[in-house]
């Protein structure tokens, strides 16, 4: 099915994906931390911390690697992972004693992920950059998984290297699946050299189903904490505006973190159609999600939501 | 060279690697070095057919649902101009189009025929037909819900590349972006293949050599190269000047 036929048909399953019903298997609450963070001037490593420590998250002697959103850059607006938020995360990851922090992206619009990741500050923000980085658009494959009828899911060797891989997302709006978290976060980790820029394919498959499959493969070893400092409103993930909602939102389950984002933004997780269908994976509504730090309804920010998501809104 | 010929398939096309053995969009670059090496063998004719048969998905027109929906809206070009996809029945992209279009153009000297000429014409058109309104052109996308987007300039480049030998006030217009990109210093990937495309359509432009640090790819360094004033890129454009 391909993206337009896609997005038709979602509109025609919308009820379906707009079920409350969650499965019963949940025994336990998810927590889920919300620390409210104004800038990137300020400690942002200590309040890192403190979400790691919060959500149970643990780094000692594991192989860590980062999945900071790195798409395009333009001076204009804030489509990637601040580069100061990823050097505190792998400052504070290090200081509790992981075994190595490396980073990993693979863009799904530039070829040239080094240039780009200049371009965005990386290599002036972050330590030590060009030793801990790999282009996982170009790094050795293995076989993971199926995509259907487009044939087996590759990943690359640097995401099952580690013990321990952190997604960290920008909060945004997305005009193609209604928002981009951390479970969409994981688009990065397939390989350009292998399916293109953009990795069509995934849009074939659905963009819906392609965000379930990824964290399927993903999330049993991936944590989230989300640049949620400024996040993007309105046509994103590119071109939408700059939107400051001063959180940083942290967790080990990724649809719990993500559904707390979109609480945050004004959206019903239950309607974000990827996450209706990942609730095999993690808990979304609020029952089972154990929020702490502070109360995402204090600090909601309604994004504003292009017209075709409009039913978005919470 | 003997990895050419071990990872090229009976049936033309070569494989991504043999972890991943499945049919590759870099079989035109395949098909453009044998050109470049005069070697029109058996291998390169099953490689020409299995290119000049490969076309990207295109869309339908929209019926009544798409009008309701206001859907074609959603991308803004001409989905029925086949250009050629990164994988298999997926949609067509400035890059596998740009590539397939020179290495099938190089292969007419050798292979004419009508049907060949008008896969040609194909992606050519494709290719134009996805120019951004800066006159530059991403990886395929002009203009989404409405909103145009921004070139970028390594796929500039590269359609520039794929539009080698031809004139016509859209390739003006891409050159003219191209140049104006020029002039911001573009560095890596980008300046590698400006510089070939300005050789390619004799451009007269500023040139400087494309800087290498440690970190600078296998694939820019041989672009970087192939863009040297007497660098391979004069057999990969062939005889379209």
């Amino acid at each position: 099915m391909n993206r337009r036929e896609w997005m038709a048909c979602g509109l025609a399953a919308a009820g379906a994906s707009c079920s409350r019903r969650e499965p019963a298997s949940w025994r336990r609450k998810e927590p889920v931390f919300v620390l409210r963070a104004e800038s990137y001037e300020k400690d942002l490593a200590e309040g890192i911390r403190r979400a790691l420590e919060e959500t149970g998250i643990e780094a000692r002697g594991k192989r860590v690697l980062l999945k900071p959103n790195l798409v395009e850059f333009s001076r204009a607006t804030a489509i990637n992972t601040h580069p100061v938020f990823v050097a505190a995360v792998m400052e504070t990851l290090l200081s509790l004693g992981a075994a190595e922090v490396r980073i990993g992206e693979g863009p799904g619009h530039r070829r040239d992920t080094w240039t780009l990741a200049e371009e965005a500050g990386y290599f002036e923000a972050v330590p030590g950059f060009e030793d801990r980085f790999t282009d996982l658009n170009r790094d050795d494959v293995e076989r993971v998984g199926e995509l259907g009828e487009w044939g087996p899911l590759w990943a690359p060797r640097a995401v099952l290297a580690a013990d321990l891989v952190v997604s960290l997302p920008k909060m945004k709006t997305h005009h193609w699946a209604g928002a981009t978290l951390s479970m969409k976060n994981f688009f990065g980790v397939v390989p350009g050299a292998l399916y293109g820029w953009p990795k069509n394919v995934l849009h074939h498959y659905g963009i819906d189903r392609s965000i379930v499959k990824l964290a399927e493969a993903f999330a049993a070893k991936s944590v989230a904490i989300v640049d949620g400092i400024v996040g993007m409103e309105g046509n994103g993930p590119i071109q939408g505006k700059p939107r400051t909602a001063g959180v940083i939102v942290a967790g080990a389950n990724l649809p719990a973190v993500d559904a707390t984002c979109c609480r945050l933004m004004g959206v019903d997780p239950f309607r974000v159609r990827s996450l209706g269908a990942a609730q095999h994976l993690g808990p979304i509504g609020e029952e089972w999600i154990e929020q702490r730090g502070e109360s995402p309804a204090a600090l909601r920010r309604d994004f504003e939501l292009i017209p075709m998501w409009a039913h978005l809104r919470a | 060279m003997d990895l050419l010929s071990r990872w090229q398939t009976p049936a033309g096309p070569w494989i991504e690697s043999p972890r991943a053995p499945r049919e590759s969009w870099a079989t035109a670059l395949a098909v453009v070095l044998k050109c470049a090496r005069g070697e029109y063998d058996d291998s390169w004719r099953r490689a020409v057919a299995w290119l000049a048969q490969r076309r990207a998905w295109t869309g339908q027109a929209p019926g009544w649902i798409d009008r309701l929906l206001r859907r074609n809206l959603v991308v803004d070009q001409d989905q029925t101009l086949a250009g050629w996809p990164w994988t298999a029945g997926t949609a067509g992209w400035i890059e596998p189009t740009a590539h397939a279009v020179r290495a099938l153009e190089l292969s007419l000297p050798r292979q004419d025929g009508k049907e060949l000429r008008e896969r040609i014409e194909l992606g050519v058109r494709m290719i134009l037909d996805r120019q951004c309104r800066d006159g530059g052109w991403n990886y395929g996308n002009k203009r989404v819900l409405g909103e145009d987007l921004d070139s970028f300039p390594e796929c500039t480049a590269l359609a520039l590349i794929g539009l080698c030998g031809r004139g016509g006030p859209q390739v003006q217009r891409g050159l003219e972006r191209a140049l104006a990109d020029w002039k911001r210093g573009p560095r890596g990937l980008a300046q590698a293949l400006l510089r070939i495309a300005f050789r390619m359509h004799g451009v007269e432009f500023d040139d400087r050599s494309v800087e290498v640090r440690e970190r600078t790819e296998t694939t820019v360094l041989a672009l970087a190269l192939i863009g040297e004033p007497e660098g391979a890129w004069r057999q990969w454009r062939g005889g379209a000047a």
